[in-house]
């Protein structure tokens, strides 16, 4: 294994694996911050051809966290297909970067190729990809999941509807419920962040969104975005959950951070299989999906926990770690994290690409919060341009919040309109049993909203 | 838009998101579009803006400097934030020693806020703290400061309770929203969970009058429980039982 490049007649050496993963990231706020970041743009380059360089093995072996003092590692190492690894281990990134875009590349092909990566492999192609290669790239690797939806077929495009209010108001919930439906919105999930983090609360909610997605027969599935252990005390008491939510991060101790744990989350997707409201949706067989895990850039910089990786590869290895439930659904938070981590719209919108990549790369069913936070570097403009992006990067989902301002986080993300919009401007489609609850519905037709939509006085019960 | 049905404006009333606004084809209609740029423009402002020193010194508050020399290295670096400058520990050198009550305010991520409601906050809480006849610390502000530079306040000064009232990240809704962090015996070795938070202090919010006497009787349960944030409420909660049996 090379650790050195020479560039314009200049060496640049790198210490380890690690050092050199970090180094060849696009600019990062929160690399810079964690002081693992390139020294200069030349070293960034030269980075870059270093990693390129590496086999897929020397990245197996060197996960940027040891396999005996992180669990995050070990869970990833053990879901190996050893099978494909060992007809994929002398590959180089570079050459893994030049298959995936090549014209006789297969889905099927892409499809059975993943289950031989980790992480670290993932983190590696999107170092040495540009932008547009982490569209073109992502587009060819669907990643489809099924509960009362199917999220993720080639052709549709995704929300997750987010009615949030700030004390958690039933009535004021049930207002952003109606109007996001009336734009199509809410395919992927109705989603609410709760105010208060309590088992009444929550289980308050729980009821209020089921009896809702009943009486107007919307094919959707509910989730209340609590901390895991307030969900499984709901559960437990019998309230009404679809989806299980947590949120991940790439080494063991930042997962410990978020009050979690691999031990606790086997046990919550257990409880989960065992109680979902959904287990008995349709008389359907084989292995349900019934797990929602929101990511980000920069937790483990945040937590204190990132052991010197940088914040690229420890992003991809929540996605390895996602993998081993078999999600529902899994969300890049992009913009959420602050000016600390992403500085500005730029880096938002090029994180908001590598997690897209890497997420569908690995085989989850990622979908994007592109967001941002007012103390950051960007405004509703970025959110845009990176929604634009990753819907034609063929992305899971968005997230659908009245006009993009979500009263109860305090950040602005994309809206109803802009689900909408991004459908009709790329002749995307919503989920097809969603399509169809639509169209019945006169709210869509031919794909394209109908003078109806938009208000939502068509949901008041009569 | 029309005016809404009845039975949905009973809803709308009961929430302050952005909805029943309509759409030009699947877009947000102008005016729509034009109040949520107004309502960043004011975020984004009240985020960068300073406060000025004539209402430091209106305020009677000894102003210190942190490690951010410019706002953008404080937005970028929070360590910064929590860090004195060495121009700042010479004035502390200068300020009452182990009083019962420090306050400082801090600009946090909003300057307006701090212009707009820490005079009121301020006055009222003197009077509630004066009629308990607490002895109060030099009052201090701390400029590009985060909430942990009440810890090295706290080292420097060794009051019994600090509080600090730092401007919140503003939202779309309100850019002039206070929190107010209250910690028993601060070090540089307290945590999170060591502080007790009064958040949503502004004019939609806790009202900043209201506000004083809350923090006034935070403190008052501070000293007399010698804790502050988990471990205080780990006690009340203790109390409580031992009541209830």
């Amino acid at each position: 294994m090379r650790l050195a490049a020479r560039v314009h007649g200049r060496s640049h050496r790198f210490t380890s694996v690690r050092d050199v993963l970090a180094r060849a990231n696009e600019p990062k706020a929160g690399d810079e911050r964690a002081g693992i970041a390139a020294r200069s743009h030349e070293e960034r380059a030269a980075a870059k051809l270093v990693v390129a360089e590496l086999t897929l093995a020397d990245l197996r072996e060197n996960p940027v966290a040891p396999l005996d003092e992180d669990e995050v590692s070990r869970v990833i190492d053990a879901g190996v297909d050893e099978a494909v690894y060992r007809e994929i281990r002398g590959w180089s990134v570079g050459e893994l970067r030049d298959w995936l875009l090549a014209d006789d590349t297969s889905v099927a092909a892409v499809q059975r190729l993943r289950r031989g990566l980790t992480a670290e492999m993932a983190a590696a192609v999107a170092k040495i990809s540009s932008n547009l290669d982490l569209v073109y790239a992502a587009r060819r690797l669907p990643v489809t999941t099924r509960a009362r939806t199917t999220v993720g077929l080639p052709g549709r495009l995704s929300t997750r509807l987010q009615p949030n209010h700030p004390s958690d108001d039933p009535d004021g919930i049930t207002a952003a419920i109606y109007e996001g439906l009336a734009y199509g919105a809410g395919d992927a999930l109705i989603g609410i962040n709760p105010g208060s983090d309590d088992v009444a609360n929550v289980s308050k909610l729980l009821e209020l969104t089921r009896d809702l997605i009943s009486r107007l027969g919307v094919p959707t599935q509910n989730c209340v975005l609590a901390h895991v252990t307030t969900q499984m005390r709901a559960l437990e008491r019998g309230a009404p959950m679809d989806i299980l939510f947590q949120s991940l991060a790439g080494t063991e101790a930042a997962v410990a951070s978020f009050g979690t744990s691999v031990a606790m989350l086997d046990e919550a997707s257990a409880m989960i299989r065992e109680r979902s409201t959904l287990r008995t949706h349709g008389g359907r067989t084989g292995r349900l999906q019934l797990m929602y895990f929101e990511t980000g850039q920069g937790s483990e910089l945040s937590a204190g926990a990132h052991g010197g990786a940088d914040q690229v590869t420890l992003e991809a290895r929540c996605y390895g770690l996602a993998r081993r439930y078999d999600p529902f659904l899994v969300n890049t938070v992009v913009g959420f994290i602050g000016p600390e981590y992403l500085a500005d719209g730029r880096q938002i919108v090029r994180a908001g690409l590598e997690d897209h990549f890497m997420g569908k790369l690995l085989g989850v069913p990622i979908g994007a919060d592109a967001c941002y936070t007012n103390h950051a570097e960007a405004d509703q403009n970025d959110c845009d341009n990176l929604a634009a992006l990753l819907a034609t990067a063929g992305c899971n989902y968005f997230m659908g919040v009245p006009a993009g301002d979500d009263v109860m986080l305090g950040y602005q993300t994309t809206s109803y309109h802009d689900g909408a919009t991004l459908r009709q401007l790329l002749g995307l489609r919503p989920a097809p049993e969603f399509e169809a609850w639509l169209v019945e519905r006169g709210l869509l037709a031919d794909g394209r909203l109908t003078d109806r939509a938009g208000d939502p006085a068509v949901f008041l019960p009569r | 838009m029309s005016a809404p049905a009845p039975a949905l404006a009973k809803l709308l009333a009961r929430t302050p998101a952005r909805l029943a606004i309509g759409r030009s084809g699947p877009r947000l209609p102008t005016a729509a579009y034009l109040r949520f740029l107004a309502d960043h423009g004011r975020a984004r402002d009240a985020v960068l803006a300073e406060v000025p020193a004539a209402v430091v010194k209106k305020l009677g508050l000894v102003e210190l400097a942190t490690a951010a020399a410019s706002r953008a290295a404080y937005l970028r670096e929070p360590r910064l934030g929590r860090t004195l400058a060495a121009s700042a520990r010479s004035r502390l050198a200068r300020c009452r020693k182990r009083p019962e009550v420090q306050l400082v305010v801090v600009d946090g991520l909003s300057a307006a806020a701090v212009v707009a409601h820490a005079p009121t906050l301020l006055r009222a809480l003197g009077r509630e703290l004066g009629r308990r006849r607490r002895r109060l610390g030099t009052p201090l502000f701390v400029r590009n400061g985060r909430v942990r530079i009440q810890d090295e306040i706290g080292h420097a000064l060794r009051p019994e309770v600090c509080c600090a009232i730092v401007g919140e990240r503003p939202g779309l809704a309100t850019t002039t929203s206070l929190s107010a962090y209250v910690i028993y015996r601060p070090t540089r070795s307290s945590a999170e969970p060591d502080r007790s938070l009064i958040a949503n202090i502004h004019d939609g919010g806790i009202a900043p009058t209201a506000a004083a006497r809350r923090i006034a009787d935070l403190i008052d349960t501070c000293l007399e429980h010698h804790a502050s944030g988990a471990a205080l409420a780990a006690r009340l909660a203790a109390g409580a039982d031992a009541s209830g049996a």
